[in-house]
C-alpha cells in the first residue's frame, strides 16, 4: 500500500528543517573527508554546484581555522549542523578549543593589482572568503566550546 | 602529488592530477613545484582542469609558486579552472594577478600573448 502523501511530506519537511549533523575529528585530513562529504550529500539533495561549491568553500575556511589556530588535539571532535533557509544554507560549527582572541575578523580587501610580485600575500584570504559568500555571523563561547554560526548565500 | 610536466616550446605545461589543492596538501605542492624549477622556462602554464578544489591554503601555495618562478624570471599562468575554483580566485581579488587561459592548448595558441 502507498504511503498517504500527506505522511510523506511531513516526513521530507521534517528532515529538511531538522538539516544534516555531522561530528569530524580536528585533523585536516578530517576535515577534508567530512567537506567532500557534504558536497555529494548536498549535490545528492538536488543542490546547485554553485551553491554546494559556496558551502564547501565557507564551511573548508572555518574548519581549517578551528585545526590550525584552536589549538585542538587529533581526538577532539567538531560538530557541524547545517540546515536549509529560504535563500541561504544554516551552519553552526562547534569546537572544543580556545577560546576566539577578538572579536571575528573582518579583513579589509586586499588590492592585489597595486602590490609587487614579492609582496603579494599568501595566507590571510580565509576571512575574505567566509565574509563574501556568508552573513549572520555569530560567534558565542558557551560551556568551554566556541560556536560560531552563519548563512551561506545560495542562488 | 600527481603532477606532470609537458616542455613546449611556447610554454612548459605542468599539469595537476589532484582534485584538490588545500590545506591538506598546499606544502606538498609548493615542493613538488620547488623540485621542478630548474626545469621550468620563462612561461609556464599551471592546468588546473582536473581540480574541482582550492582553498585559502591551496590559493598561497599558487600565489607562492607565482613568486617562485618570478623569482627566477619566469611567469606562472593558470588554465582550465573549474568555475567552483575561479570563483575562489575572484572572490579574493587574486584572479587579477594571473594572466588565466580557458585551456592549456589557447595558452599555447600564437595568437594569445
Amino acid at each position: 500500500m502507498v504511503s498517504p502523501p500527506q505522511k510523506a511530506d511531513t516526513i521530507a519537511k521534517m528532515t529538511e528543517a531538522a538539516g544534516l549533523k555531522l561530528t569530524t575529528r580536528a585533523t585536516t585530513t578530517d576535515v577534508r573527508n567530512v567537506l567532500v562529504h557534504i558536497d555529494a550529500t548536498l549535490l545528492s539533495y538536488g543542490a546547485l554546484a554553485a551553491d554546494a561549491g559556496a558551502v564547501q568553500i565557507v564551511l573548508a575556511e572555518a574548519l581549517n581555522n578551528i585545526v590550525a589556530h584552536a589549538g585542538c588535539s587529533e581526538e577532539d571532535l567538531i560538530d557541524i549542523h547545517l540546515w536549509k533557509e529560504p535563500d541561504a544554507v544554516g551552519a553552526e560549527i562547534v569546537d572544543p578549543g580556545r577560546p576566539m582572541p577578538g572579536p571575528l575578523p573582518d579583513p579589509h580587501p586586499v588590492d592585489p593589482e597595486t602590490l609587487s610580485v614579492e609582496d603579494l600575500p599568501e595566507g590571510g584570504f580565509g576571512w575574505c572568503l567566509i565574509r563574501s559568500l556568508a552573513d549572520d555571523l555569530r560567534y558565542a563561547r558557551e560551556n568551554g566550546q566556541n560556536h560560531l554560526s552563519l548563512r551561506i548565500r545560495i542562488i | 602529488m600527481d603532477i606532470l610536466l609537458e616542455p613546449h616550446p611556447e610554454a612548459d605545461v605542468v599539469h595537476i592530477g589532484e582534485s584538490r589543492i588545500d590545506a591538506g596538501c598546499a606544502i606538498q605542492f609548493k615542493d613538488c613545484l620547488r623540485g621542478l624549477l630548474q626545469k621550468l622556462g620563462s612561461r609556464v602554464i599551471l592546468n588546473l582542469e582536473r581540480v574541482e578544489f582550492v582553498d585559502s591554503s591551496g590559493l598561497g601555495a599558487i600565489v607562492a609558486a607565482m613568486k617562485m618562478l618570478n623569482g627566477g624570471g619566469s611567469r606562472l599562468e593558470l588554465a582550465a579552472l573549474q568555475p567552483n575554483v575561479y570563483k575562489v580566485f575572484r572572490l579574493t581579488r587574486m584572479d587579477k594577478i594571473f594572466v588565466i587561459h580557458g585551456s592549456p592548448s589557447d595558452g599555447l595558441s600564437p595568437t594569445e600573448s
